[in-house]
């Protein structure tokens, strides 16, 4: 590979990183502006409106079948991605790397429950143990974030507890213990900071996979009830008139893909940018 | 190697044990599991009644003893909307997952491994770039959206396939290949970046000092080597393949285990969702002991 393909590969890679950030702001903007920028109500429709195809006027994306304005309740639907995926991965990130820390730290009995307790979880498919728990606890926007976050944090505390170990060893940790500082000073600010840079990493690629499955849990019927537009339930909605009306199928899942591509390019992006930068912690 | 084997089928009895437990107590999460399996409009005489006849009104002990003797011999209880026994409700269904299941696993490896050979073998070139889009692409299409398209795509516009249901080679199509896209592309990807960092090391250097035809290094070297991640990811691929599947066997009408799941759970019948967790579960073991044995088969130096 000459020079300029070098410097071309660089400048659309990062491209595609600055693109995909625009495109990510874009969208949390759009989804905090939404009770200002749409001329709609997203849970109200006018049945008189029912099922009108995009480009119909005053309606760029259509209605659904009880007459709601199509592009308002996607842009109202990013609402609750952006704030179920957030949590989750938050909750699920301070759970797993607390456990993670421990088991990595004290080693022993407790590492070897919770690594045992990781193990299985993680062996099972994510989506169907996600749906019992939707299930069990019911459906509301509390209990869909507790329920990603339960399915996630194991992810955390498995990539937590290789990075303590590893640094366990290094030099400056035994020294802190040689000088007898207590457990917890050593964990909390010695241990904790180097550990932060492979959490974020892992956080900012799950957010991708937590839109994807709140909308899947949605779609099934166990998360987001309707009226409370939810990209999965308004796919849940449209494909029973996927014959009649296929934009109501088409743009929902146009907006999770794009989202959750662009959540996957940054993520990517911040990978790469942490990841030299670890080597030399 | 049979003590390894042993080892193993050790630790899988613990682990289906601790499924057991998981499964007995997340009916039991949101507190009284009765106020769960009754329908919304039960009256007090008819929720006490069943609490007598499922024996949720014995201590908790008592109850989770029961459960697990009664899940060693195979008895899961009856399911609560079929008259039938829930684990047999269970395993009637697991052949029909088990062929969506293989028929979106075999063109997965038959197809994400030689592309991400060649990919890794021409860097840069079309079927690189074209690789990489697929690859992309398949990770961030949410499966039960690509269901859909698919559907609306070759069912209602194109009729080249019907709709949903089972029965002939037509019905598998879409579903299998709506299961398989994101395996494709993580497997993919995952071959051509292992074969890409094996292709950088000396030894394969010193084979082509040697003489050695790209060909032989290739498939003879560099892909034995690269194997490993690819074995333990498409191992864990069979776990997600098995999630996947709840959400196209539901799109799809498709009668197998991950739509009765789903239908169990909608309609509480709780006996069956336990009997099915465990039943995925049980399988999922026995895969990875599989996929362990075919890594040491593979490497013999992790000879475990």
């Amino acid at each position: 590979m000459n020079l300029r393909t070098g410097i071309v590969r660089k400048i659309t890679q990062d491209g595609m990183a600055l693109l995909a950030a625009g495109v990510l702001i874009a969208v949390v903007v759009l989804a905090m502006a939404a009770p200002l920028i749409s001329p709609y109500d997203p849970a109200v429709g006018e049945l008189g409106e029912r099922l009108l195809p995009p480009m119909t006027k005053g309606h760029l994306f259509g209605t659904d079948p009880m007459g709601r304005d199509l592009l308002t309740r996607v842009i109202y639907g990013s609402r609750i991605s952006i704030i179920v995926s957030l949590a989750a991965v938050f909750l699920a990130g301070c759970f797993g790397t607390a456990a993670g820390l421990i088991s990595g730290f004290y080693g022993g009995w407790a590492d070897r429950i919770i690594m045992r307790i990781v193990d299985v979880q993680l062996s099972f498919p994510f989506v169907i143990l996600a749906l019992t728990i939707a299930a069990v606890l019911g459906p509301s926007l509390q209990n869909i974030i507790i329920t990603l976050a339960v399915s996630n944090w194991v992810l955390y505390a498995r990539l937590v507890r290789g990075e303590v170990l590893s640094i366990k060893e290094k030099q400056f940790i035994q020294a802190a213990f040689t000088l007898g500082l207590p457990d917890r000073r050593i964990m909390a600010s010695h241990v904790l900071p180097n550990v932060v840079s492979p959490v974020i990493v892992l956080a900012s690629l799950e957010v991708g996979r937590m839109i994807v499955t709140e909308a899947a849990i949605s779609f099934l019927g166990f998360g987001i009830q309707p009226p409370t537009a939810a990209w999965g339930n308004i796919l849940s909605e449209g494909k029973d008139y996927m014959t009649t009306a296929w934009w109501l199928t088409v743009f929902p899942g146009l907006a999770i893909v794009v989202t959750t591509l662009a959540t996957n390019i940054v993520g990517d992006a911040i990978r790469d940018k942490l990841d030299p930068k670890l080597r030399l912690q | 190697m049979t003590r390894f084997i042993l080892k193993r089928l050790v630790e899988t009895i613990f682990v289906l044990f601790l499924a057991l437990t998981a499964v007995f107590g997340m009916v039991r999460l949101s507190g009284d599991p009765v106020l769960l399996m009754v329908p919304g409009d039960a009256t007090a005489e008819f929720i006490e009644q069943f609490r007598k006849d499922m024996g949720f009104d014995r201590p908790l002990l008592v109850q989770y003893g029961a459960f697990i003797l009664g899940a060693i011999q195979g008895d899961f209880g009856r399911s609560l909307r079929q008259q039938a026994g829930a684990i047999s409700l269970v395993f009637d269904r697991v052949p029909a997952s088990l062929l969506l299941t293989v028929a979106a696993i075999i063109p997965t490896i038959l197809l994400s491994i030689p592309i991400g050979i060649l990919s890794a073998y021409r860097r840069g070139s079309i079927v690189d770039r074209l690789g990489t889009v697929i690859t992309v692409l398949g990770q961030a299409v949410p499966n039960f959206w690509l269901g859909l398209m698919l559907i609306l795509c070759f069912s209602v516009v194109l009729r080249w396939v019907p709709t949903g249901g089972m029965g002939t080679w037509r019905h598998l199509i879409l579903p299998s290949v709506t299961l398989a896209a994101y395996s494709m592309a993580r497997i993919t990807r995952l071959t051509r970046s292992s074969m890409i960092e094996v292709l950088q090391s000396d030894y394969i250097r010193t084979a082509k000092a040697k003489g050695l035809g790209d060909g032989k290094i290739l498939l003879k070297h560099a892909f034995k080597n690269a194997a490993i991640p690819i074995i333990t990811i498409t191992g864990l691929q069979i776990g997600v393949i098995f999630g996947g599947a709840v959400i196209t066997e539901t799109i799809f009408s498709w009668p197998g285990l991950g739509r009765l799941v789903v239908q169990s759970i909608y309609f509480r019948d709780y006996p069956t969702v336990q009997a099915s967790i465990f039943v995925i579960a049980g399988m999922i073991c026995v895969i990875n002991i599989l996929v362990d044995i075919l890594y040491a088969v593979v490497n013999p130096e992790i000879r475990l």
